[in-house]
C-alpha cells in the first residue's frame, strides 16, 4: 500500500484506488486485445474513479 | 393471471417509442408509466428488507407491470445508492427510507460555504473531492489508511448501484418486454449548486450576493457535467436530466443564472454527441420554453409538469417530444368518467404527428399517489384511440 509523508487528500486516495485496488465491474465490456485492452482498461478505471466520486456527491 | 406486458412485445414497443420521438405517427400513442418507488407499495415490498438482494429490489419495483400496461418506463430499480450510505454512514444522508418502508425521503445536503466559490471556480472536481466529500462523509477525515479502506468499500457499493441499473434494464426486457427509456442521467450545473452544494436558501442568497461567482461556477460546472455525464454519450443515448431550479426563478434570473450553462451542456449533448435528453421540466416552464427551440429537432424529450401540454403541443410540438398530459390529481381524485374525458381531449390535440407520449404529470412515489382503476381507464382510452 502506498505510503505518504502527509495525510493524503481524497483526490489522492481516489487516484490510489484507481491505480492499486480497482477491479472493474462485470457490466463493463472486456477487451481481449492486449495493447488496446490496456489502454481502454486505463480509461475505464479513470471513468469509474470519477463515477465513484460523483455517486458519493449525488 | 398472465402479465399484461409480454416479452415478445419488446421490439414493437421500441419501434413505437422511436417513431414517437422522431415525429413519425406511431401505431399507438406510447404510454410511459411514470413510477418510481410507488411500485414498492403496490407489490408490498419493504425496501430495507431487500436492499442487498438486487433481484428482489428490482422485482419489487417493476412487478407492477404484471398488471399495468406500459410501453416504457424511466428505470427499473431504486435510483439512490442506499448501500453506499450504509458503508460511509454520513451524518446527513441524501436519502432515507421512509418509516413505511415503501419510499425514500430526500434530504437537502448543503455542505458548501458561501465564501468557497473561488475554490469551486478554480477546479470543480478537486473542490468536490477534497472539500465537499469529507464534509458529507466524516469517515473520510479519519487517518490514512482508515479513510482509504472506507473508500474501497464505497467503490464496491457504488459499482453495485450502477450495475443494479444495468440489471434492472435487462430484467424489464426479459420479464415484461418493457424498455427502459433512458440509459443514463445527470444534473445541470445550476442544479448541482442547488442540490448538492448550497441548498435552496444558499443559492437564493447567492443570486443576490454572489451573482458573478454563481454564473462563473455554473460555467465551470458545465465542463464537469460534460466530462462526467456526456463523455460516452452517442446518438443512441437518451439521458435523463431533472431540472430542479427553474420553477423558482424569474425569467430574468433564468436567463442570467440557468440558461448559459444549461445551453452549453444541452448543445454539447445534442449537437456534438447527437444524443437525446429527457428533460423533466419541473413546475411551469411556460416562461422559459421558447429557449428549447434552439436545439435540434427530435433531440429533446420534455416531461411536462404544470405547464399546459396542449398549449406546448401547438407551440413546440413540431420539434420537441412531449411527455405527460394525464393530470395526477384527476387520476387520483377524479371520477372514471372525468379521467376518460381528460384522456380523449388530450389525445385529440397531442396524438397527431407523433412527438408525444402519454404519462402522468407527476412521478408516482408514495402509496396513495394514484387511483389505479382510474389510471387503467386512461390506458384503455389511449390503447383504443385511432
Amino acid at each position: 500500500m502506498k505510503q505518504y509523508d502527509h495525510e493524503p487528500t481524497i483526490e489522492e486516495l481516489l487516484d490510489q484506488l484507481e491505480k492499486e485496488d480497482m477491479v472493474l465491474p462485470d457490466f463493463l465490456p472486456k477487451i481481449r486485445i492486449p495493447i488496446i485492452g490496456k489502454i481502454i482498461e486505463k480509461k475505464m478505471k479513470s471513468a469509474m474513479r470519477d463515477a465513484l466520486a460523483n455517486t458519493m456527491l449525488t | 393471471m398472465a402479465s399484461v406486458n409480454l416479452p415478445s412485445d419488446y421490439a414493437a414497443k421500441q419501434k413505437r417509442l422511436k417513431d414517437a420521438i422522431n415525429h413519425i405517427q406511431p401505431d399507438q400513442v406510447p404510454i410511459l408509466f411514470l413510477t418510481s418507488t410507488w411500485g414498492y407499495s403496490y407489490t408490498k415490498t419493504n425496501i430495507s428488507e431487500v436492499l442487498y438482494d438486487q433481484e428482489k429490489l428490482t422485482d419489487g419495483y417493476i412487478d407492477v407491470l404484471k398488471d399495468i400496461y406500459s410501453d416504457a418506463v424511466i428505470g427499473g430499480t431504486l435510483n439512490a445508492p442506499m448501500k453506499l450510505y450504509d458503508v460511509l454512514k454520513p451524518e446527513r444522508p441524501q436519502y432515507l427510507i421512509s418509516d413505511d418502508g415503501y419510499s425514500l425521503q430526500h434530504m437537502e445536503c448543503a455542505v458548501m460555504k458561501e465564501d468557497e466559490y473561488p475554490q469551486l471556480i478554480d477546479n470543480p472536481k478537486r473542490f468536490i473531492e477534497n472539500v465537499l466529500l469529507p464534509r458529507r462523509y466524516p469517515v473520510l477525515t479519519r487517518p490514512y489508511p482508515e479513510n482509504y479502506e472506507a473508500l474501497k468499500k464505497a467503490y464496491t457499493a457504488a459499482m453495485d448501484f450502477i450495475s443494479g441499473m444495468q440489471y434492472s434494464a435487462e430484467r424489464l426486457k426479459t420479464k415484461y418486454g418493457v424498455p427502459a427509456i433512458i440509459n443514463g442521467a445527470g444534473f445541470m450545473p445550476a442544479d448541482y449548486v442547488l442540490d448538492f452544494m448550497r441548498g435552496f436558501r444558499g443559492i437564493t442568497r447567492d443570486m443576490r450576493k454572489h451573482q458573478d461567482e454563481l454564473v462563473d461556477a455554473c460555467d465551470r460546472l458545465a465542463d464537469y457535467v460534460i466530462a462526467q455525464h456526456l463523455a460516452t454519450a452517442n446518438k443512441e443515448s437518451i439521458l435523463f436530466f431533472p431540472l430542479h431550479l427553474p420553477p423558482f426563478l424569474s425569467p430574468q434570473q433564468f436567463e442570467k443564472f440557468y440558461w448559459p450553462s444549461f445551453k452549453k451542456v444541452v448543445e454539447y449533448a445534442t449537437v456534438k454527441k447527437q444524443a437525446k435528453l429527457l428533460l423533466a421540466l419541473e413546475g411551469d416552464w411556460t416562461p422559459y420554453a421558447d429557449c428549447l427551440m434552439e436545439f435540434p429537432k427530435n433531440s429533446l424529450l420534455c416531461h411536462i409538469d404544470r405547464a399546459d401540454i396542449k398549449d406546448f403541443k401547438r407551440k413546440y410540438g413540431d420539434k420537441l417530444t412531449l411527455i405527460g398530459g394525464l393530470d395526477s390529481v384527476i387520476v387520483r381524485d377524479g371520477t372514471k368518467e372525468e379521467c376518460i374525458e381528460m384522456t380523449k381531449k388530450l389525445l385529440d390535440v397531442c396524438a397527431p404527428g407523433g412527438g408525444f407520449m402519454a404519462a402522468t404529470n407527476n412521478v408516482l412515489i408514495c402509496p396513495g399517489d394514484i387511483n389505479i382503476e382510474n389510471y387503467m381507464a386512461c390506458v384503455d382510452v389511449i390503447r383504443s384511440y385511432k
